[in-house]
């Protein structure tokens, strides 16, 4: 492999690890000023470009226009409650952010997807912090097992660790097919049909949807 | 390739470009997930290879068969087993434990039951303690009008447990226990109870008139074993239904009982007298007698007088020796000796010897609407020549001014004598005993914990006051027939525990009024947003009983079931006693010195598995000579493990078994040792005492001082000691203007009443997606008045009643009365905020609170109007989603 080559790679790795723990951690709580400040920031506009311009260009007046509303002294609160309505409750979640609720046949929690995710963090030697209380296959969760795999194969590269790297970006090649890629755009229909006046978390859920479809393409690139 | 040449092509240092990424994403990884643990991935112990669970098989033979509880309140118990998969429900049973036949049927669960795993792993279970924005304990802004609008902020357990033992005490010693409201939940209750108490609720619920009237009037115990066994029902000729629907209101195996007894009787008349031509009627093809809701006292007296006069006539349709010797009060003849001074008999009402008015069949039919000639049709049908089960329920007891109801069906009962004879019977055929009377013939012991004393004087309030009680600031306490007293109140709290109350008691639309101005502190325990949590300040997640260790259920008088643990909790549910612990706990550990009834141990002490082991060791059964003895074998050592000390105990089912099964069950057969017959005793032996009922005289008192001086203490109401018919406010002398029959009809010209519905039990499964599906919960029109309200079937409908207006899309049938409106039982309140109307279709948004006799819940009489709504299409309940106004708010 070529030094450039090498070069490139290491740089796709690493976007990939940052994008995917951003999208996590958009995900995985409700926002706050630490998080807020880090999406907000320059590099996050360049990390998601450095995919191809044309797919993800939403995101640079996304951020263009959430900077602006977030000099408002309100902004904050606004969208830790659109974070609260759409994936805490207590009133009925509109667009439940797990795997079974699209993938499954009865709009349920803990079902066949569930066990099939678990099994895939237990082949990476990983399972929910809760397990067994909370189901596998929320949208958090399963962006943390790729946000996991993403940093992990980021250091098997740098370790020239071949057989660990292959195994990781398979492994995270195969859970987006299998997982992701097959519930998200389900999920952000249901999504942007129910919140459509959402500042944050509908746009959010698009540039998630692209980007991990780009992703798909990145891996199979980087495995060739 | 693509992809890396154009990186190589672009113009980006990608020395600096790797820098900038990786600072990044290590200020990304520094984000705190403390306290998010549901979001986090942990190290497993060792890599496990994947399994694959593509086929169903597979899973089948490494997942294990538990028994599922289904708890709710719909009067059945069936065998819904659960195959659980490393924690994971893949799939649902029923009972195969053994082969089905009519009389040793298998406990097949309904449609509810088979939902279950849909209600308990529903999206929408609550996960988290959860507090509204807006509301701030201590001093802080409460802002109760924002209740069911606001938005709403996460907490920790640890948060959550502190800020309501501060507030509980805060309001406790700022304005007393006496204005702290907890209707019903054993939990919340007991936490009160240790810190001086607090308001309760009491009310008649499912049974109507049939909670305190037959006490009194020796019609005791109704409803369960006021009636036949299913066995010796296939005995009678005749049987009618009066408002008697067990497709619809026992779900599970009634209805495959009603079945038998024209599968065994094929000549049997069924009759069933409803205002609509019920799942049930249908089923065994009965003959259908319209009659309008909350009428049926007059239609009775109107049967009465014609069974009279007939037999007067010389047709021997009375039963005259039963009637003399085991009732009193008929006439003046056979008084009881505490009847006061100058009282009339019922005889002399019936005829019209009081107020000129005979209780005849023509002034029956204008009331109640069934015609006249099917009067006399009816009365050869009860000769007490016939034998005759007449099977009514508690639908028609739920109705206002009822209080004589049930004296009524015991006196027509007993002028016909069909009572205590095999084929007769004459009672109550719902709930746990529909179309299967009888005592119990197994059943389960005590779980051994302890139960609240609300030390509060005068404490309780009955349900159908509770909301105008609290808007007026004085309630009466009479609880379950205790005179009245009038008590202040001045609502500063409400604790919800395992109850719909908001939802499933009259008034919505005043509680929702009283809850959006008067609390300081609304707090509820929930497994959903229910309309009670909805209109709270801080919800607790619970657990549902597949998350507990386990417990005992029962229904029918057969069968009993043993449920076991199916699931962790999930997410951060915990179960109601551990939250009255934590509560108590914090209570006595920062204000401790204030209540000395608390004290450092647990209000509850035994864990789960010991209540549970507890229960199993006095489960008990029947044995052929109706001695009790134990049921299930347990070693001492099977008694450890779930934390019970104890002996090694001989039953006739071990432990492993029964949890293998599930169920455990009495076979039946005709001439076994286990048929009932309802009065036998009684008619047999009229001085037997343990055959009598509890009245005063021990006798059935057709004229009952003792009801007539409870009823009449209890100050809502007055009645007679004897059956009469008296008008109700919304029943249907108020359809008209100035209240005259036949006169012009007035505002609310449609009777209203509340049909129960197989969506739900109560209000227990309406968020689920299938059910929802299944059963659209629509508004029941006849098609005489939905054409002269221009109304066609599918419409969305205003209903509006003196107390409220909700949307519901219309059916328009021919299966229901003209001039009543069937809107069903238990849909959850989902208010329309700018318009005012209810769009879930909430019964309790038409009912209102309104207390008469016993504090009888009334909500089968009722009246409303309706139009064809306009604003909007209502969407179909399945595609409803409750989001819309709070975004109108914002």
């Amino acid at each position: 492999m070529n030094e450039e080559r090498r070069e490139i790679i290491e740089l796709l790795l690493v976007n990939r690890q940052f994008c995917y723990s951003l999208l996590y951690h958009a995900f995985g709580r409700e926002p706050d000023a630490a998080f807020m400040s880090l999406l907000l920031a320059e590099n996050t506009e360049e990390n998601f470009a450095l995919l191809g311009g044309e797919t993800l260009e939403c995101v640079p007046a996304f951020l263009c226009s959430l900077r602006e509303k977030a000099e408002d002294s309100g902004f904050l609160d606004q969208v830790r409650a659109e974070y609260m309505r759409l994936f805490v409750g207590p009133d009925r979640l509109p667009a439940p952010p797990w795997e079974s609720v699209y993938l499954g046949e009865d709009g349920t929690l803990f079902q066949l997807s569930t066990l099939e995710v678990r099994n895939c963090y237990r082949s990476f030697g990983l399972l929910p912090e809760e397990y067994p209380r909370v189901a596998d296959d929320s949208l958090a969760l399963e962006l943390g097992f790729m946000s996991t795999l993403a940093s992990w194969a980021t250091d098997a590269f740098r370790q020239n660790q071949t057989e660990e790297l292959k195994k990781y970006l398979e492994g995270s090649e195969e859970f987006l097919r299998k997982h992701l890629l097959r519930w998200i755009p389900k999920f952000l229909e249901r999504l942007s049909k129910a919140c459509s006046e959402g500042i944050l978390y509908p746009k959010l859920c698009r540039i998630l949807d692209v980007f991990l479809k780009k992703d798909e393409l990145v891996l199979k690139e980087i495995l060739e | 390739m693509h992809m890396i040449e154009e990186i190589a092509k672009a113009k980006i240092s990608r020395r600096d470009f790797l820098k900038g990424t990786v600072a990044a994403t290590a200020a990304m990884a520094g984000l705190s997930m403390a306290g998010r643990g549901e979001n986090a991935l942990k190290a497993h112990a060792e890599s496990v290879a994947p399994v694959e669970h593509a086929e169903i098989t597979d899973i089948q033979s490494q997942g294990k068969w538990v028994t599922g509880s289904c708890w709710h309140n719909c009067g059945g118990r069936c065998l819904n087993k659960v195959l659980v998969v490393d924690g994971t429900v893949i799939r649902q049973k029923t009972d195969d434990t053994h082969e089905d036949s009519p009389d040793f049927p298998q406990q097949r669960a309904c449609v509810r039951g088979r939902s279950q795993r849909q209600h308990v792993l529903s999206p929408d279970r609550l996960k988290y303690p959860m507090k509204r924005k807006n509301w701030n304990p201590g001093d802080g802004e409460k802002h109760p009008e924002l209740r069911g609008m606001d938005e709403w902020e996460r907490l920790s357990w640890d948060e959550a447990i502190e800020i309501c033992a501060d507030e509980i005490h805060r309001i406790v010693q700022k304005y007393g226990n006496q204005n702290i409201l907890i209707p019903y939940g054993g939990e919340c209750q007991m936490v009160l109870s240790k810190m001086g108490g607090y308001r309760s609720c009491w009310g008649t619920n499912s049974r109507g008139a049939y909670t305190s009237t037959p006490g009194k009037v020796g019609f005791w115990p109704q409803s369960n074993e006021g009636i036949n066994d299913r066995i010796e029902l296939r005995k009678s000729d005749v049987i009618i239904l009066h408002g008697c629907n067990p497709a619809w209101s026992s779900a599970g195996n009634p209805a495959y009982h009603l079945l038998q007894i024209k599968k065994h009787n094929p000549n049997a008349k069924f009759i069933s007298i409803d205002p609509l031509y019920n799942d049930s009627a249908a089923l065994v093809e009965a003959e259908w007698i319209p009659i309008r809701p909350s009428t049926d006292m007059a239609f009775l007296l109107g049967l009465a007088y014609t069974v009279y006069k007939l037999d007067e006539a010389g047709e021997g349709l009375m039963d005259w020796d039963y009637l003399n010797t085991r009732t009193l009060g008929f006439d003046q003849e056979h008084m009881p000796t505490d009847a006061e001074e100058g009282a009339h008999s019922f005889k002399e009402y019936l005829l019209g010897e009081l107020d000129g008015q005979p209780k005849d069949a023509s002034w029956a039919s204008e009331i109640c609407g069934v015609p006249v000639e099917k009067f006399e049709y009816l009365a050869r049908l009860l000769s007490k020549e016939n034998k005759v089960a007449y099977l009514t329920a508690w639908a028609q007891a739920r109705t206002h001014n009822a209080d004589n109801l049930p004296q009524m069906h015991m006196t027509l009962g007993a002028m016909t004598g069909h009572f205590g004879k095999s084929g007769h019977c004459w009672g109550v055929s719902a709930h746990s005993r529909n179309i299967n009377g009888g005592y119990y013939l197994c059943g389960s012991g005590g779980a051994g914990n302890p139960s609240a004393q609300n030390p509060l004087p005068n404490p309780t309030i009955n349900d159908t006051e509770c909301w105008e009680a609290c808007k007026k600031g004085v309630a009466i306490h009479n609880s379950y027939g205790a005179p009245g007293v009038e008590v202040p109140i001045d609502l500063k709290m409400v604790y919800w525990g395992y109850t719909a109350f908001l939802n499933t008691r009259e008034g919505t639309s005043a509680g929702i009024e009283v809850l959006r101005s008067m609390p300081e502190f609304v707090l509820s325990h929930s497994m959903f947003r229910t309309t009670n949590a909805k209109y709270s300040d801080i919800v607790l997640p619970v657990t549902t009983p597949w998350e507990k260790a386990g417990s005992f259920l029962q229904g029918n008088r057969e069968a009993l079931i043993m449920a076991t643990k199916v699931i962790e909790p999930i997410y951060e549910a915990k179960n109601d006693q551990e939250i009255a612990n934590l509560i108590c706990a914090k209570i006595f550990e920062k204000y401790g010195e204030f209540y000395p009834e608390l004290t450092a141990d647990p209000v509850y002490p035994l864990t789960e598995e010991q209540q549970f082991m507890n229960s199993a060791c006095g489960c008990w059964y029947l044995d052929e000579n109706h001695e009790k003895k134990t049921l299930i074998s347990i070693t001492a050592e099977q008694k450890a493990a779930y934390g019970v000390e104890g002996e090694d105990q001989e039953g006739i089912i071990t432990f492993d078994e029964f949890m293998e099964k599930g169920l455990f069950q009495i076979p039946r057969a005709d001439g076994d040792a286990y048929g009932y017959i309802a009065w036998q005793d009684y008619r047999e032996d009229v001085n037997n005492n343990a055959a009598k009922g509890n009245s005063a005289s021990g006798m059935m008192e057709i004229y009952s001082q003792g009801l007539k001086d409870m009823v009449n203490a209890m100050k809502f109401s007055t009645i007679e000691a004897y059956p009469t018919w008296i008008e109700q406010e919304d029943g249907y002398f108020g359809t008209f203007a100035d209240r005259k029959l036949g006169g012009e009809k007035g505002e609310f010209p449609l009777q209203i009443y509340n049909p129960h519905y197989l969506r739900r039990s109560h209000s227990d499964f309406d968020n689920v997606g299938w059910l929802r599906e299944a059963w659209p919960n629509p508004v029941f029109l006849s098609k005489t008045d939905a054409d002269a309200a221009g109304i066609m079937d599918g419409d969305t409908v205003q209903i509006t009643s003196p107390h409220g207006s909700v949307l519901r899309n219309a059916c328009v049938t021919g299966r229901l009365m003209p001039g009543v409106v069937g809107l069903p039982h238990g849909s959850w309140s989902d208010m329309d905020e700018k318009l005012g109307v209810d769009r879930g279709g909430t019964d309790n948004i038409i009912c209102g609170g309104i207390s008469t006799g016993a504090g009888v819940s009334g909500w089968n009489t009722g009246r409303c109007n309706i139009k064809k709504f306009t604003e909007y299409q209502l969407p179909a309940d399945v595609d409803r989603s409750d989001m819309q106004e709070r975004i109108l708010f914002e």
